[in-house]
């Protein structure tokens, strides 16, 4: 990153400590291939994830918490971690942040309510997990798609009801784009995230709810970066100082990384 | 070489339903957009009618087709655009975009026209005239249930002769389609609007004549379409130039081994 100028940030990937299975376009979604393709693409810092199988234990959360927490402290100039907790877990796990010495590698969390089986909407069972990041001050990435428990407009509550988060919608809300930008046009608070949408969609949402509320992600490694990132970079709708906020500058500011 | 399978072109585009992010507005333009990608040839075809215009059975954007393949006979080629609902006039817009314009390809989008493929009249007698005359037929496919892929299993089973090829990837219903392409002879999938784990998929799962690229120009831009294949990792350099290019080659053009 040259001084001055707006980090390139990769605001969405994940982790695999093994075969990342056949979803994945890098089956080998190691730290090796993650840095090897931020370098080719000119990618200072990418936010981080620790995959989690569906269904999963308290103790393989916390195993993938740690193991992650270990790679962001080895890289801490390219990884942004982000803890992944399912609600059920959460007081335990946040519990663990400081017990495994974790803690200052975390710096926001992500919630997926198809995979951990809540819809986002239920207060109850993602209320604490937002009381920890309010008092953390971390933002909370949400995956979302057209999946009932994912679905974008299931966020209008939460969002509303805890204005000082910051909520990041994964996939500009998939093929529930629309409702993912409405949502972020009724809560100033939600920010929208690109990866596996089409430039006309990353286009519109820059116009409707303007390029300092989207962030560029790669959703490696079900994608890649290069892919991803010339969907912004190559858009005759964006000019640039739009791609500029979009590659990198909306992500700074959200992830809390000094510019 | 690089061949375009999807490409939406003509004069509906001054009034089409969709934001539109490059222009294809005209045949210099549309030309000038493949130089720039490095597209080489495409195939074209009229986008969807939504008022403005008026052109709900596609006759002046088949003309218009037409008009572009005779000026550009090396770059494109023309696929006619019918609604079935039209009963049999459309089947002689068919006939005469293919026998009288020497358009050679069809395009139906079932989702948008509001159609059923299977077991109806007028688009079998479509399809049986495409059949007959080895052009292949594009087919739209989408979420709507009458657009996905599987509402084509009937079709591609009555009409084994007839080159079906599946757009967009079957859309959300990919692993149909990639399954279709691989069950039949006669089924391809074009990369259009598919996610780079969809295209990836296809590329692992159906043989690698049945995997074509496509950018769904203007909706989309080619180069970003062009990167879906070219970043993709582990594929061989033959492979990728299947995709990009041979297998339009051969099903449209019927050059190349």
């Amino acid at each position: 990153m040259t001084d001055g100028a707006t980090p390139r940030i990769d605001a969405h990937a994940t982790w695999f400590p093994g075969d990342a299975g056949d979803g994945a376009v890098y089956h080998a979604a190691s730290v090796e291939t993650l840095l090897s393709l931020m370098e080719a693409e000119g990618i200072d810092r990418t936010v981080l994830s620790p995959a989690v199988s569906r269904a999963a234990s308290y103790h393989q959360f916390r195993a993938a918490t740690a193991a992650l927490g270990e790679i962001v402290a080895t890289h801490r100039d390219r990884f942004l971690g982000s803890l992944t907790v399912a609600p059920a877990y959460a007081d335990r796990v946040f519990a663990d942040l400081a017990n495994d010495g974790v803690r200052q590698t975390y710096s926001s969390l992500r919630i997926s309510p198809d995979r951990d089986r809540f819809a986002l909407d239920d207060a109850d069972a993602v209320g604490p997990v937002l009381t920890h990041a309010a008092a953390l001050g971390w933002p909370v990435v949400v995956e979302s798609s057209f999946r009932p428990p994912n679905q974008p407009l299931r966020l209008l509550p939460l969002a509303r009801a805890w204005p000082d988060v910051t909520f990041v919608l994964t996939h500009l809300g998939y093929r529930l784009s629309t409702d993912a930008i409405q949502t972020a046009l009724l809560c100033p608070n939600v920010m929208l995230e690109t990866s596996e949408n089409w430039d006309d969609i990353i286009g519109t949402a820059v116009r409707r709810v303007s390029a300092a509320r989207v962030m560029c992600g790669s959703n490696f490694p079900f994608s890649a970066p290069g892919f991803e990132r010339l969907k912004v970079s190559a858009s005759p709708w964006l000019s640039a100082a739009e791609k500029d906020q979009v590659l990198g500058g909306t992500a700074a500011r959200v992830f809390g990384l000094s510019v | 070489m690089i061949i375009d399978a999807h490409i939406h072109a003509g004069p509906l585009l001054t009034a089409a339903p969709f934001p539109t992010i490059c222009d294809a507005g005209t045949g210099d333009a549309l030309v000038r957009l493949m130089d720039r990608a490095g597209i080489e040839r495409a195939v074209v075809f009229a986008p969807p009618w939504k008022g403005g215009v008026c052109d709900p059975t596609y006759a002046m954007s088949n003309r218009e087709i037409w008009r572009l393949q005779q000026r550009f006979p090396d770059r494109l080629l023309g696929a006619a655009r019918v609604s079935p609902n039209y009963g049999e006039p459309a089947v002689a817009e068919a006939r005469r975009c293919l026998e009288e314009y020497g358009l050679r390809a069809v395009k139906l989008n079932s989702d948008w026209e509001a159609f059923r493929v299977a077991g109806t009249a007028v688009v079998d007698a479509i399809l049986d005239l495409a059949a007959g005359l080895r052009c292949p037929v594009i087919v739209h496919c989408g979420d709507a249930p009458r657009s996905q892929p599987a509402a084509l299993l009937d079709v591609v089973r009555r009409f084994p002769s007839l080159r079906v090829v599946l757009a967009h990837t079957g859309h959300e219903f990919s692993e149909d389609a990639i399954w279709m392409a691989a069950a039949f002879d006669n089924v391809y999938v074009d990369t259009s609007e598919a996610r780079m784990s969809v295209v990836a998929r296809a590329i692992a799962a159906a043989p690698s004549h049945k995997v074509l690229y496509g950018s769904d120009i203007p909706y989309h831009l080619p180069e970003v379409e062009l990167a879906k294949i070219r970043l993709l990792p582990g594929v061989s350099t033959q492979t990728r130039d299947r995709v990009l290019g041979a297998n339009a080659l051969r099903l449209f053009w019927g050059e190349g081994a």
